[in-house]
């Protein structure tokens, strides 16, 4: 399982000379600019629309070499066309895309090559089975024969796939298919890689499995991009993230910060609370009614105490509030209403 | 866009996706390779004996089992070609998706889509040699020349196989191929295959001569018989030019679909 002993990929990078010039990208505290350096990813006024509908409208951020960084939203908030953007597969309307330092406009494939790819549908090749999924794949990265070959069985070895190893890809579970994804993405020794919802439909078995696995690669800093609806996922992976919403950014840095930053340290969950309006409180309680549950925000739990009293015939939940409120709120608790 | 996409393709690149396709062929060969010519075989002989015998005369100086055995030499290709790139291209770019795993990697649409009518042509180029076998043992074979059949109708088959790949890349359900597949297999009936072009009504004529795969069949036969002429080279600019132009279109209607 040594994955930082692989050479490197046959088609060789050479440094671009330099990054899109006069580009001021400003971004959360956590992010400084300092020019000449080059970033993983730079996405300037990036701006996405299929005919008139905008998929992603004018964003701003930048990922940091070696950085788990996270994309979350509802569902067609435009994350993963954000990322089609960054491993073009999905052309630019407008705005900058630099990946690695290369633009994505006019060095495909120098980015193609540094970029692993963990698309959101499965696209392994059901023709062939799983060894040869890797072998043919490398061969598109021009890697050679013998080296492909004792990468793959590395991979399948990493991702816990060797006894699958002859198994036609059909035959896998939809966990084993998510694991043959991350090894193919792998196979390129990539510098970047990108997971959108990795894990979405695993058990937890697997995706505590698959969690261990990136934590491994954060180790070797390997960059890495990742979009998940599990926000628990998030705050664990994610050194810092975006929620995006209708192809904007609403907020941006660290979870733990987000989470101080927009909502107080303990809320009390409320259910079926249906009709009833919300208490009014001592000032530092912030109240929010959503369908049938009352959510009560506070930085300290004695101030919700009290509370619990008064909804003595209901179900009640005092816990610390985290990145799931922030989600909430930032993008609408009632949004399917 | 401007200039040729054409140009764009990395015929490096282009191999990985051809080899992709050899390999899956190679663990399917007993299912892809012989079956499909059982048909084709069958029909040399219907043709040659069956009808055959029927027709005492010579058929433009030829006997009739000559002039249709490079007919069908020729169709069987052609179809093949047809076929590998409508359904078989079609399940691998929205079914399977392997185009957009394959256009996650450095290799771009240009040589993703040459890669995949390259493909088609070579099935055809070696079903054509495999008729061949069968056309040798009826000693029907007269020329050495016969030995550029098979590249006469790979070039061909590229052009057929591009515009069947144009056409895939601009249909939006499966159901479409209907029209293609019914309007490529008549003209393949007037295509001089079965019977020489000048016994079509005139207009028929001219769109029958209009159509590239009758180049094919006429060189082929042609070739066959070791009787070229000034017309044949005629014939051979005709299959390369419009294999070109048919391979420019099928790859931009590729890029543009792959690309949105
Ligand atoms: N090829 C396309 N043509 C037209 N519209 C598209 C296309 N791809 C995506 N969209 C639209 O763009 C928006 C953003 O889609 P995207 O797939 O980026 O969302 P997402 O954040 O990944 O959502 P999910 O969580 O459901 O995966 C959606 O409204 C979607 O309908
Ligand atoms: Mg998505």
């Amino acid at each position: 399982m040594r994955i930082s002993a692989f050479s490197n990929p046959s088609r060789k990078q050479n440094a671009p000379s330099s990054a899109v010039a006069g580009i001021k990208v400003s971004q959360g505290n956590h992010c400084e600019q300092s020019p000449g350096r080059r970033h993983a990813v730079e996405a300037h006024r990036l701006m996405k629309k299929y005919g008139t509908f905008t998929a992603v409208d004018e964003i701003d951020f930048i990922v940091e070499r070696g950085e788990s960084f996270g994309l979350l939203g509802p569902n067609g908030a435009g994350k993963s066309t954000t990322m089609r953007m960054i491993y073009c597969r999905t052309p630019l309307t407008s705005g900058h895309l630099l990946v690695e330092g290369w633009d994505v406009r006019h060095d495909q494939s120098k980015i193609k090559a540094l970029v692993g790819i963990v698309p959101q549908e499965n696209n392994l090749d059901p023709d062939l089975n799983v060894i040869d999924n890797l072998n043919v794949y490398a061969r598109y990265f021009r890697i050679p024969a013998g080296e492909a070959q004792d990468r793959a069985e590395e991979l399948l070895d990493f991702m816990g796939l060797t006894e699958k190893r002859n198994t036609w890809v059909e035959a896998l579970s939809g966990g084993m298919k998510r694991r043959l994804i991350v090894a193919r993405a792998l196979m390129n020794n990539p510098k970047v890689l990108v997971l959108d919802e990795p894990t979405t439909g695993l058990d937890p078995h697997v995706r505590h499995d698959l969690w261990d696995r990136l934590r491994e690669l954060r180790r070797r800093q390997i960059t890495i991009l990742l979009s998940t609806h599990y926000m628990e996922e998030a705050q664990t992976l994610c050194d810092r993230l975006i929620i995006m919403d209708r192809g904007k950014i609403l907020a941006l840095g660290k979870p733990l910060d987000l989470i101080e930053r927009n909502v107080s340290r303990f809320v009390l969950e409320v259910h079926e609370v249906d009709g009833r309006s919300p208490l009014s409180l001592a000032p530092k309680v912030i109240a929010e009614a959503h369908g049938a549950t009352h959510y009560y925000f506070a930085p300290s739990p004695e101030l919700l105490t009290p509370l619990i009293s008064k909804y003595s015939d209901h179900k009640s939940l005092l816990r610390p509030s985290n990145l799931e409120d922030v989600f909430l709120k930032l993008t609408g608790r009632d949004r399917l209403d | 866009m401007s200039g040729s996409t054409l140009l764009q393709i990395d015929f490096f690149d282009a191999f990985a996706v051809w080899r992709r396709n050899y390999d899956v062929n190679l663990r399917l060969w007993k299912a892809e390779v012989l079956p499909p010519l059982l048909e084709p075989a069958v029909s040399i002989l219907a043709f040659g004996w069956g009808i055959g015998s029927l027709i005492a005369a010579k058929v433009t100086g030829i006997p009739y089992l000559m002039f249709v055995g490079a007919g069908i030499l020729v169709v069987t290709g052609l179809v093949r070609a047809i076929l590998e790139c409508t359904y078989g291209a079609y399940f691998r770019m929205v079914y399977q998706s392997t185009y957009d795993a394959i256009l996650s990697t450095p290799i771009g649409v240009a040589s993703l889509g040459a890669g995949e009518i390259l493909w088609a042509a070579s099935k055809a180029a070696f079903d054509s040699l495999l008729i061949m076998v069968i056309l040798l043992l009826f000693d029907i074979l007269h020329s050495p020349m016969s030995v550029l059949i098979p590249v006469v109708i790979m070039v061909g088959a590229t052009g057929l196989a591009a515009v069947a790949f144009a056409y895939t890349a601009s249909i939006s359900s499966i159901y479409q191929y209907n029209y293609f597949i019914g309007v490529a297999f008549s003209s393949l009936w007037i295509c001089g295959a079965y019977f020489p072009v000048d016994r079509l009504p005139l207009v028929l004529q001219y769109l029958s001569w209009a159509l590239p795969i009758t180049s094919v069949v006429d060189l082929s036969r042609d070739l066959m018989t070791g009787r070229l002429d000034s017309w044949s080279m005629l014939e051979a600019a005709w299959i390369i030019v419009s294999a070109l132009l048919a391979g420019e279109i099928a790859l931009r209607r590729l890029s543009k679909r792959m690309y949105q």
